[in-house]
């Protein structure tokens, strides 16, 4: 089994609609969307969901009211400032909560407990093209790399009971804790990018990153033709670094257009940039070794 | 005053925005300061180009173990809840990347057997940033675009009248690769000692811990929503988070487009109206609305600040900052 991560550093490179594609162009895959904060695989993958399940990512402390004495120590133990205080009452803040638990293990009165907390939901559901492992985190929810972590254990697991060989994810953006938990563990990454000078910095990061966990990487730019001195210096930035290139997919209408559809950009059209994503896809199963 | 420019998902367009109105601010003669929050991926100082930036280390509590006092009594472990420090075979091992420096072991260890460090996880920068606008500004045109989002150069200087430079604060942070946690790096920012009149806070995308952390202590949230179905369910998300904390809201239509031949296929009516309806459910006001046009992407790839450049996003840019100093003012 063959696991590709998808990621670009920042949102809003096409990353998302290129994995649409791909899952399409490779028949059936098991597809997990661990873009968590802002999901967007199902508005272009339609998926009928099957299973759903609660995500309960920590805890959050509650006071007993009734039984706490006002001693304040709670207070004086909670470095989150999550406790919050007023004259002799005390309280719990539970968006700044952490969940370590420390007031309730200090609490001399014992009536502090530390209540499961739910943070979203996660999805198993069917499209076109093979499963789809999808999720939504509650807004201002923490645990995000926790929750990637049961949507990409899920997919590992309906991949191998419905003996599906290939597990394209959309990963996470940024460098933090979701992004982490998104490649650790997987085969390959692709990084997807723009000719920008924010989205070089960007991409030089999570290679840093890929590189960090020792994942095998690869580069490919969107939307190239905005700006071909800035693509020619991310491709001779890859040669050097030894990562391989898979290619360039020109600026293209289609890509919003498609969009706007409810499509993948190869359903959508198949203008320039739907055979320049075919071409990427190529590159990629090639470099991974999928057989046919 | 502080206003948080904020999105659903990286790439709506907010660094553009907060960074052009910053600009903006400063030439107006607007005291200001930009405040690059989006510690994963900062990118703020591409267009802003701030000078002699002064670095600090920012760093978090995790337990070292005196394995001469430790008894392996196993109580630190317990008491973890995030698995960053076991007792194994007898001996305490920690994993600091793991530890969300709660203090818990230190409090509960029996024998005073574990002290803290600070280790490094990023570094916040401060600087200042001068913009040089107008006719001053070297090698830069303007662009006059028509109606359709098509462009012609015209090599005259249009727009108003600006001086040619101004100052502003420029603060940014930075997470080190393989570093997980990015809040204590924001909280180090925002907490810093600030005389500005404006306060940009150029916050993380998403919806979860950091963002949260960003927009929280502003007196003022600016959304930026991408005119595309992504860009309405991104949108809606942040939208949510905003109202949780009862804090007034402001929206920018991005990338706005307009298809005559097949306006109900491919418009981005939809996802506008969608947009809308959700501001007027919940009492967001539409700040200004911003036209699709290659061009903003080609000068901001380069790094350039469009503000300065493009008469739509000059007005655009003018006009909410009209606005939030109406705001200001109450
Ligand atoms: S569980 Fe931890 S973060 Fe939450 S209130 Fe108690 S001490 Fe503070
Ligand atoms: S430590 Fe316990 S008893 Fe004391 S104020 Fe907190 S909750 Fe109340
Ligand atoms: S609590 Fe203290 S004594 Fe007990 S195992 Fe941990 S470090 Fe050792
Ligand atoms: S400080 Fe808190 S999170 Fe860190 S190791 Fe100790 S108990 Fe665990």
């Amino acid at each position: 089994m063959k696991e590709i991560v998808v990621i670009s550093g920042k949102g809003g490179t096409g990353k998302t609609s290129m994995v649409a594609s791909f899952a399409r162009l490779a028949g059936r895959v098991v597809c997990a969307d661990c873009d968590v904060d802002a999901a967007n695989l199902h508005i272009v993958t339609k998926p009928v969901i099957r299973e759903k399940i609660e995500f309960i990512g920590g805890k959050v402390a509650v006071i007993d009211q009734a039984s706490c004495t006002g001693c304040g120590r709670c207070h004086e133990v909670c470095r989150f400032s999550a406790v919050l205080e007023d004259g002799s009452v005390y309280d719990i803040d539970s968006m700044a909560c952490e969940g370590c638990g420390v007031c309730a293990e200090f609490c001399p009165e014992k009536v502090i407990t530390m209540e499961p907390e739910t943070n979203g939901e996660w999805y198993v559901s069917d499209t076109d093209n093979g499963p789809l492992i999808h999720a939504r985190l509650l807004p201002g929810s923490e645990n995000s790399g926790k929750l990637v972590t049961e949507v990409r254990r899920a997919a590992r697991r309906v991949a191998e009971e419905e003996g599906i060989n290939t597990i394209i994810v959309d990963g996470s953006p940024g460098i933090g804790c979701p992004v982490i938990a998104s490649v650790t563990g997987s085969d390959a990454v692709l990084a997807v990018t723009e000719p920008s000078l924010s989205a070089m910095h960007d991409v030089k990061r999570v290679i840093d990153l890929a590189r960090h966990f020792e994942i095998k990487t690869l580069i490919c730019v969107n939307k190239s033709d905005i700006n071909e001195d800035i693509t020619g210096q991310i491709r001779e930035m890859a040669e050097k670094s030894g990562i391989p290139f898979a290619g360039t997919v020109r600026f293209d209408e289609d890509f919003t257009k498609a969009q706007i559809c409810g499509k993948s950009i190869s359903e959508f059209s198949d203008g320039t940039a739907a055979s320049d994503v075919s071409g990427v896809w190529e590159f990629v199963r090639r470099e991974l070794g999928l057989e046919d | 005053m502080r206003i948080a420019f904020a999105s659903g998902k990286g790439g709506a367009g907010k660094t553009t925005l907060a960074v052009n109105l910053a600009a903006v601010a400063a030439v107006r003669g607007i005291k200001t300061t930009y405040s690059d929050c989006d510690v994963e991926e900062p990118d703020g100082h591409i267009f802003l180009h701030p000078e002699n930036l002064e670095r600090t280390d920012v760093t978090v509590p995790v337990p070292v173990v005196d394995d001469d006092l430790c008894d392996g009594c196993g109580k630190c472990g317990e008491i973890c809840n995030f698995n960053a420090i076991k007792v194994l075979a007898g001996r305490v091992v920690s994993f600091p990347e793991l530890c969300h420096s709660c203090g818990g072991c230190t409090l509960v260890c029996p024998l005073g057997a574990i002290s803290e460090i600070e280790r490094k996880t990023g570094h916040i920068a401060t600087g200042v940033s001068v913009v040089k606008s107008g006719k001053d500004a070297p090698g830069r045109l303007y662009y006059e675009v028509d109606e359709c989002g098509g462009e012609k150069n015209t090599k005259e200087t249009v727009g108003l009248e600006r001086p040619g430079l101004a100052k502003l604060r420029f603060t940014m942070g930075t997470l080190d690769v393989g570093e997980p946690r990015s809040v204590p790096i924001i909280q180090d920012l925002l907490t810093m000692p600030d005389e500005s009149n404006l306060f940009i806070i150029d916050s993380p995308p998403g919806t979860s811990c950091q963002m949260v952390e960003s927009v929280r202590g502003a007196d003022y949230v600016v959304l930026v929503a991408e005119a595309t179905p992504f860009g309405l369910n991104d949108f809606k998300l942040a939208g949510e988070v905003v109202k949780m904390f009862g804090i007034s809201c402001g929206v920018v239509l991005n990338r706005v487009m307009e298809s005559e031949a097949s306006a109900t296929e491919s418009s981005s009516r939809p996802a506008q109206d969608g947009i809308k309806e959700f501001c007027r459910e919940n009492g967001f006001e539409v700040l200004a609305e911003i036209p699709a046009i290659r061009k903003i992407a080609e000068i901001s790839s380069t790094g350039g600040l469009v503000a300065f450049e493009i008469p739509v996003m000059e007005q655009a840019i003018d006009a909410i900052l009209d606005r939030l100093a109406e705001i200001i003012a109450g």
